[in-house]
């Protein structure tokens, strides 16, 4: 691995954790904000709203709910289009640097070319 | 609201062998035993006995996920929960999905790439691996031993309740075709097994869901404001009393967020997959999949209530717990009260099964191939120990359900969510991305969290008072021990790392990156 690929790989992964961590904060904020408002103002989350057919603290349950998987497709989203497109040219790019790399105590077979991206799910297990 | 109890008899066939429920549930074992024949055929190495060859897709994966975290206890004790406080119920639910999106973000992607068969692979990639692999051990045999304990208690009394048949022999069949898949079909047909469970689990109580709806025209407006009309004193849609104390809630939501992403039977099903990418899509499956499914169980909970009345499930053996099935019979008669009680007992086994194959792979991977064999261990070998472990663990799982007979075994689920996010988690966490962690560090962590855990747990009010009967206060007030253990966990791994700098580990971190990001 020659030392601009290293420092590629390390924004790289540093991108992914920022992004990893700014999204887990968020999900963190939007739980722990529904917890505290349970706890501190419950008149408001018992408030009825729409003709009192459904109160406050339903509607935010059930937003939390959904920010869940929003969240989540928001992070796969990013991964697929952006993430992995870099790190399969990376791939590539330490692939074909000639010698085979060695990383720290690792074996050099370490870094292989990977298959296509749409081998891996041809062969699926089943009964 | 007290009416007479004469009047709130209920004629439910509940609690009797019931044809259909035996029928279903005997198509479902024959169904998941030829499964584990097919699965058998290609178990032939620890790779395909623990991680299914790593040839599961996404998806497969994701109802696998999902098969493995939706238990009974979920199904029927939130529904039960919703039916029995409405709102308050909802706040179980939410705690139990936003674990999901934190193994998205921080955990499936790197411990799919740096580890084999268990987390403690990811923990200990460049670590010594002896200490950690002993540590690790023992914080997922703890968690497994919990998590089994609960599921078998409950398998005995939630089974007698709905088929009539006697505990011990409801514990002898969960443990018995448990190890039929595990120890036959290994990784192979345990997943398969959480996926037909899934499948059938998402089905019923979809179809439960929709009926209650059809009484509503569809509309969930509608049943809330009948649950409102029916209850007006107990406030059905507000917040009840199960936050009273912020301290508390904070403690229960940090342990059930952090806690699944701690939790081995889940996170040894990352290896399933042939990538980091799969295994990335495949909890965006899940996640889903778990929020959908609580949802479905709100409408549920709601739909009892209005339906079936409080008063009735308050006056049947089992109570709230009963309140989906009871909600069943109502609606589909004893057809579907049946379909949903073999539901209920297939869930039960997918979950121990997956629980057991967990505990298996800590036995033979880390503690016998790892500790033992120093890594040397041959393949039949290791194999040999797996499914000998296997066998132990099927054992010990049926002893301890019998063992544990009426005891209140609710709290050890909460345990197991709260040693996982305090003696798993943090060490995970720190492991993959901080440089200057060490081996100290991560055994110091491993221990603090799971001792501070089960320490605090056997001091709190809950066992103080529900399980070992003690008139006297108990020592803390804490009824969640995430809050204290967690935190620190995380700073005696810190403090330890920094005391004893460990210039190997260090080093080998870069490789770590490479690895975590570009796979083997």
């Amino acid at each position: 691995v020659n030392e601009e690929q290293k420092q590629t790989l390390d924004s790289l992964a540093a991108r992914r954790w920022r992004v990893a961590i700014t999204l887990t904060a968020v999900m963190l904020a939007v739980y722990f904000g529904f917890i505290l408002l349970v706890a501190f103002d419950k008149p408001l989350m018992g408030r009825l709203i729409l003709g009192g057919r459904i109160s406050v603290g339903i509607v935010l349950g059930a937003a939390v709910i959904a920010v869940a998987p929003l969240l989540t497709a928001v992070y796969v989203r990013w991964a697929n289009r952006i993430y992995d497109p870099e790190l399969h040219a990376l791939r590539h790019a330490m692939a074909s640097a000639t010698p085979a790399p060695v990383v720290a105590g690792e074996p050099a077979a370490a870094l292989p070319i990977p298959p296509p991206t749409t081998a891996p799910f041809a062969k699926e297990a089943r009964p | 609201v007290n009416p007479p109890v004469n009047a709130t008899k209920v004629a439910t066939s509940l609690g009797h062998p019931n044809a259909t429920a035996i029928g279903f549930f005997i198509l479902f074992v024959l169904v998941t035993v030829y499964v584990t024949r097919w699965a058998a055929r290609r178990t032939r190495t620890t790779h395909e006995f623990f991680a299914a060859g790593s040839r599961i897709s996404a998806r497969q994966n994701g109802f696998a996920l999902a098969g493995d975290y939706m238990s009974a206890a979920s199904f029927l004790g939130i529904a039960g929960l919703v039916s029995m406080s409405g709102f308050d119920g909802l706040i179980y639910s939410i705690g139990f999905l936003v674990g999901w999106p934190v193994i998205t973000f921080l955990i499936a992607e790197p411990l799919r790439n740096l580890g084999k068969y268990t987390f403690a692979d990811a923990v200990a990639y460049r670590l010594k691996q002896r200490p950690v692999r002993i540590a690790a051990a023992a914080g997922t045999l703890t968690v497994v031993a919990f998590y089994l304990i609960a599921q078998m208690v409950g398998a005995g009394d939630l089974i007698t309740l709905m088929f009539g048949i006697p505990y011990w022999s409801a514990v002898l069949i969960v443990g018995g075709v448990m190890l039929l898949y595990v120890l036959f079909g290994g990784m192979i047909a345990t997943t398969w097994v959480q996926i037909i469970k899934a499948g059938l689990l998402l089905t019923g109580a979809t179809a439960l869901a929709v009926l209650v709806l059809a009484r509503f025209g569809f509309n969930p407006l509608e049943l809330f404001s009948a649950a409102r009309a029916k209850y007006p004193d107990a406030a059905p849609l507000a917040p009840g009393k199960l936050v009273s104390n912020p301290v508390d809630a904070v403690s229960l939501g940090l342990a059930l967020m952090f806690g699944t992403a701690g939790l081995p039977h889940i996170l040894m099903r990352f290896y399933t997959v042939p990538d980091a990418a799969t295994a990335r899509r495949s909890v965006a499956y899940a996640t889903v999949l778990i929020g959908f499914f609580y949802l479905v169980t709100f409408v549920l909970g709601f739909g009892a209530s209005v339906l079936v009345g409080r008063e009735v499930i308050a006056s049947v053996p089992g109570k709230s717990n009963m309140a989906a099935p009871l909600l069943a019979e109502v609606l589909g008669g004893t057809g579907f009260l049946g379909f949903i009680c073999a539901v209920a007992f297939a869930t039960i086994l997918a979950v121990v099964a997956g629980l057991t194959l967990s505990g298996a792979s800590a036995l033979s991977h880390d503690l016998w191939n790892h500790v033992v064999r120093k890594g040397e261990s041959p393949e039949h070998e290791q194999l040999r120990v797996a499914r000998i472990a296997t066998v132990a663990l099927g054992l010990a799982a049926i002893g301890l359900g019998i063992l544990f007979k009426g005891q209140n075994v609710a709290f050890m689920v909460g345990l197991a969510f709260a040693i996982a996010a305090s003696g798993n988690f943090p060490a995970l966490l720190l492991s993959m991305t901080w440089r200057r962690f060490t081996t100290r560090g991560a055994v110091a962590s491993m221990v603090t969290g799971t001792a501070t855990a089960v320490i605090l747990i056997a001091i709190s009010p809950t066992v103080w008072h529900d399980v070992l009967k003690l008139k006297s206060t108990a020592p803390i007030s804490l009824k969640n021990p995430a809050i204290i253990s967690m935190p620190l966990a995380f700073v005696v791994g810190v403090v330890a790392s920094l005391l004893a700098p460990e210039r190997k580990a260090a080093e080998g971190f870069t490789g770590a990156i490479t690895r975590m990001h570009m796979g083997a």
